[in-house]
Parts: structure tokens; sequence; C-alpha cells
């Protein structure tokens, strides 16, 4: 039975996995023997994390490692990231690097344009607080409409192609990029 | 009479410092707030005494409330409560923090200073002091207020009015004040600033009423002591100006400072066994320091927050929930349900209702919260959610802990390092490079916690 640990940037990113394994599951989009578990990184860019990484490459069969950029380079932040990826798991590991936040998601998934701080925009429009990111994702997915959309946004589209393909060597080139 | 409700819509505090003097081992104590604060040391460094400091800060409130006779007795009296037992030293405490309502916005810092003496609580003195937008200073004590200004402030309102028609009237009082820069206000009918507040508290039903009403009776009081109504009608309207000017910043200060008091929460020993039993809910909106009025606290609020039941989601399953309950003789409790079946209180693990009490203070946002010993009954997750909560939140986190996996989760910047110097006095520490900590556990191969125990700071 297939392994996946997701690493968060928070708790909050943790409930979001937790909502999505569960929309996988009854979407039959996940083998029902697929386990997913996530927990949020520990604090520094530190040793921990590199320990908790190489542990969970060791134990699961792929890690993904969700980050958000912030507005900032992209390509930096991965790298920045994959440097705590031992070489021998480079093959496991599938760094996922959101523009801003997970936030993000909700607004593409509303049709909405994608600008600075996603979550500010929320904020704006639906009083919008950190703890409501998980049940703010389970409503948006249930919304069929938003859901197809939300599948085609293409930082998304990467996280579901590592949770649900059981294909290590194409991930292998993600992380070399 | 309003509530703390009424009075905190719609202003918005938020604390930056915190100064303690002569409490316990703060000798002279003086710590930045950063949204999220967390004490190490190691035993007896200090970490409890800096979060009893606001207990007693919280505790004046109750004294002039009439509600507690003596705040020391709390340590068994003044001599256990101040600095190396000398019964000769007063206590201060101060806050620095800015206080936003409406279009107007304050930097202030609230002092007070109490002792014991003839075996009775006293407040010796108290100050606002305004930093900006223009500086002056309230200085209250029981017998005499005094308003302190600038002298480039009076020279503004001086150039400001010389083109007046009726300018001699004017310099007339601008002198009086520009000569010795300080106005008494000897006949001041309040003793307490913050007694004054609670009294406008009772009065005012919102907080429109309580800041206008303060304010025009900080204004008369002053413009009473200086004679100004004897000095007629032109110079009282350029008076009023200026007074105008300066008190509204005060009165926002120090309702600033009543709010950081009323809404502080602290959380010590839990009283896990009180919270479960299903009581006759009283109407109060202030979590108390043991969390044992919870049940009233949630049923005053009305419907449990949305935040509340997303955190016991996140930490006890999604298909989790928590309700307030009633028994057949109309008592309260706390229900929770973890999908598949339900919790009733004998079964409910301590840590939720630690949980429910951390979210409802953020919810409520508390000016401060400040939890001694933050791993007791919390899961490593549950932490991690806590102090995820405060980064997002309005409110200032303030934890002691001993916990390494509590550590390993921080930000060096959220880090305060308590030491005692050569005489026994508490002295914080942060780390002055947080940006260059990351490379150096790289580097090391060491956590966090590994690094602040080996690398000898604490
Ligand atoms: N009145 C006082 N004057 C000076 N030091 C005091 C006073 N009362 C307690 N202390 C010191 O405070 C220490 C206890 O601090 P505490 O905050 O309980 O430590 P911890 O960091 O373990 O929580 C003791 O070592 C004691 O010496
Ligand atoms: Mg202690």
């Amino acid at each position: 039975m297939p392994k996946i640990f997701v690493f968060t940037e928070d708790s909050y990113g943790v409930g979001v996995i937790e909502i999505l394994k569960r929309k996988l599951h009854t979407e039959r989009m996940l083998p029902w023997d697929h386990r997913i578990k996530s927990d949020a990184i520990p604090g520094l860019c530190s040793s921990k994390f590199k320990r908790a990484l190489e542990t969970a490459c060791e134990e699961y069969d792929k890690v993904v490692i969700l980050v958000d950029a912030h507005g900032e380079g992209e390509k930096h932040v991965k790298n920045r990231e994959s440097v705590h990826v031992p070489d021998h798991y480079k093959g496991k590991a599938h760094i996922i690097v959101n523009k801003y936040e997970i936030e993000e998601w909700i607004l593409y998934a509303k049709g909405h344009k994608i600008r600075n701080k996603p979550s500010e925009e929320l904020k704006k429009s639906i009083r919008y607080e950190k703890h409501m990111l998980p049940d703010v994702f389970r409503r948006t997915i249930d919304n069929s409409k938003c859901w197809r959309r939300l599948m085609n946004y293409a930082k998304f589209k990467e996280l579901l192609k590592a949770l649900t393909r059981n294909d290590r060597e194409a991930y292998a080139f993600i992380v070399q990029a | 009479m309003a509530d703390i409700d009424e009075v905190m819509k719609g202003i918005e505090v938020k604390v930056k410092k915190l100064r303690v003097r002569n409490f316990k081992s703060l000798k002279d104590f003086e710590l930045d707030l950063q949204r999220l604060n967390v004490i190490i040391g190691p035993n007896g460094s200090g970490k409890t005494n800096s979060i009893e400091a606001l207990k007693l800060f919280k505790m004046v409130l109750d004294y002039l409330r009439g509600e507690e006779i003596n705040p020391f007795l709390e340590w068994w009296g003044y001599k256990n409560a101040v600095w190396k037992g000398d019964e000769n030293l007063p206590i201060t405490i101060d806050f620095e923090y800015s206080v936003t309502y409406k279009d107007k916005s304050v930097d202030s810092s609230y002092e007070i200073t109490v002792a014991e003496s003839d075996k009775e609580f006293k407040i010796l003195e108290e100050r606002i002091s305004i930093l900006s937008p223009l500086e002056v200073t309230l200085l209250a004590r029981s017998d005499l207020w005094k308003l302190i200004l600038k002298r480039e402030l009076l020279e503004k309102y001086y150039t400001k009015v010389s083109e007046e028609e009726i300018i001699k009237l004017r310099l007339e009082v601008l002198d009086k004040l520009k000569a010795n820069q300080e106005v008494e206000i000897k006949e001041s009918p309040h003793r307490y600033l913050m007694k004054l507040v609670l009294d406008m508290i009772k009065i005012m039903a919102d907080t429109e009423s309580v800041v206008g009403f303060m304010h025009d009776n900080i204004c008369d009081s002053i413009s009473e002591s200086l004679g100004l109504d004897a000095m007629g009608y032109h110079l009282s309207i350029v008076l009023d100006d200026l007074l105008d000017d300066l008190v509204y910043p005060i009165t926002l200060g120090a309702v600033g400072a009543y709010i950081i008091a009323e809404g502080t929460i602290i959380l010590g020993r839990i009283e896990y066994k009180a919270i479960r039993e299903p009581i006759h809910p009283k109407r109060e909106l202030i979590i108390s320091g043991d969390g044992s009025n919870l049940i009233s606290v949630l049923s005053s609020v009305g419907e449990i927050p949305e935040r509340v039941v997303n955190s016991i989601k996140y930490v006890f399953g999604m298909d989790s929930n928590v309700r307030l309950e009633t028994t057949s003789d109309g008592r309260a409790y706390l229900k929770f349900y973890d999908g598949k079946s339900e919790l009733n209180p004998p079964s409910v693990p301590d840590g939720l209702y630690k949980l429910v009490i951390l979210e409802l203070a953020l919810e409520r946002n508390a000016p401060i919260i400040a939890c001694d010993e933050i791993e007791n009954s919390l899961h490593a997750r549950t932490i991690r959610y806590v102090i995820d909560e405060i980064r997002n939140s309005s409110s200032v986190g303030i934890f002691a802990t001993h916990s390494p996996a509590v550590i390993d989760i921080l930000r060096p910047e959220e880090v305060v390092i308590l030491e005692k110097d050569q005489e026994g006095a508490t002295k914080p520490h942060r780390f002055e490079k947080p940006a260059e900590i990351s490379a150096k556990l790289n580097k090391l191969g060491v956590t966090f916690s590994e690094y602040i125990l080996y690398g000898g700071y604490a």
C-alpha cells in the first residue's frame, strides 16, 4: 500500500490536506489503500526538518513538500527547500511551491484573479481568517464547478499528480529543475 | 452599564512593550513584545514571575472595583512580592502600546506604581505618556494630577494663534502654561485614572460615550484648575482647541490601558474539575486564570465561536464537534463529539479544554494571552496549532515553556531567554541575529533546542 507524506507550511495546510484526502477518496481518485499523512514543517530551516524529511523519505514511498513563495521567486524557494533533501532521496521528494499561499487555490477555484496576498483578498471578500482555511477549502471543492476549475490550476495539478500517481520515477525531474 | 465587549468594540490595542520594576526577581525588566514570545530559561530564572507581573496588573482593576482588598495577598504579602523583600520599594508596571479608534491612532504608555503601606495596598502613581501624534504626559497621584507638555508643543500653539485678533488675551494663558510647562490639576475629583475609566464604563453604554465623556471630564478639570472660565469666552475657545488635542490622546491611552488590564488572559493552573462540573452559567466575558468559568463565558458569548470549533476539528478529527448542552435541571456543560461517539465531561481529555480556553481568548481579541508551561496537557501537534493561531492573530502571546519540542517549532525572534544577573535579577535576552541561526543549525546539525541548550543560552 503506497504511503505519502506531505509537509506543509503550517497547521492550516495540514487541515487542507486532510480535506483533500477525503475528497480524493470520495471522487475515487485515490485508491482506497493509499495512505496520506501530513504535518507542518518544524520551525526553522534546520537539521530538525532535515531529519524529519530523511525519516519520511525512508519510511514513505513519496514525500511532498508544499511551500509558499509569498510572491518571491518560485525557483528560488524550490532550490532553498531542495537543499534539505538528501541526494539519495531526491527521486522521492516532490517540492511544490505556491505562488503566494494555499489561499490562491480558493481564488482560482472561484474564478478570481490571483493578485498579491490571496489571504488578504479573502479577508476583504468573506471576512476570512486563517483558522477557516480547511473549512473554506472544503466548501469550495464541494462545489463541482469550482472543483473542476481548481483541477486545472498548475500548482494544484502538480499536487494531485504527486498524491494520486504511484509512479516514483515521474517526479525526479521536478526536483532537479 | 457597558461591559468589556461594548467598550472594546472598534478599539484596537496592540501591546508593544512590558516593563516591570521591583516585582519578585524582576528588579528592572524590560521586554519588547513580538506577536509571539516564548520565555525559556532554567528553573528559578523568573519565567513564572514574568507572567505573574501581568496578573498583578490585572488585579489592580479588582482592587479599584472593591473586589480585592489587597492584591499582594496572592503572594502571601508584600514582602514576598517585592524585590528581595524590601518593603520600602514600590513596584512599577509599565506598558507601551498603540490604540486605534476610528480615524485616530496614538502611541501611548501607561505606568502604574503600587506599594503597601500600613498593611494596605496603595496606588502611588499612574502616568500616561503619549508618544505620538504629540508628546504629552498626564501624571495622576491621589492628591494631584499634572499635565506635562513640551515647550515646542506650546510654541506651536503660540504661533498658531498669533495672527488672531484677540491675541493678547490668549497670550496671557499661553504664557502661563509656557512658564512652567506643567499644569497642575489640584481639584481633580478623580483619585485614579483607571478608576475614572471604570466609572465611565459603569455609566456609559458604548465606546463613543465612554471616550467622549471621559475626554470632557478631564478637559473640564484642567480648565477649572487653570481658572479658564474667568478668562472669558474667547480664551476658552482657544484653550479648548489646545486641550482637545492634548486630552483626546490621553483619553484613548487610558481606555487602552483599561482594555489591556481587563482583556488580558493569564492561564495558570487550570481547574479541569470545575470546568467539567455542569453549572448554571453567569454572565461573564473574561476567562479566569484557572479557566473555571469557561462554561459561563461560552454561554455569555452565545454560540461556540467558529474558531473554537475549527480548532477542535483540527486536533480531534474533521468530523468532531463541540457543543454547549444543558442537563435536565438547566445546568450547562460542554459536550464533545469525535464523529462516532459523544464525550461527556468525565471522558474529555484535559488538553481539549485547554485548547478551547486559548482559542476563546484569541477569538475575544485578548490584548495579551499569557500561559505558564504551555506544553502541559497539550500534544505537540496541538501546541503547533496554538502557535500558528497566535502568529495569525491580533493578540500578543506570552508563553513559558521547558519543552524542547515547543522550542523546535519556534522562530528565533520568538524566543526570550531569561537569565539571572549577579544580584539575582531576571534579565531577558533575545537572539541578536535571528536570521543567522538557521545557517548555524544546519552547519552544526543540531535542532534549535539543542543549540540553545549546548550553545550555553539557557
Ligand atoms: N521577592 C523576590 N525577590 C527576588 N527574587 C525573588 C523574589 N521572589 C522570588 N524570587 C526568585 O524568583 C525565582 C523563582 O522564579 P520563577 O519565576 O518561579 O522561576 P521559573 O523560571 O522556574 O518559573 C526564585 O529563584 C527566587 O529566587
Ligand atoms: Mg515556573
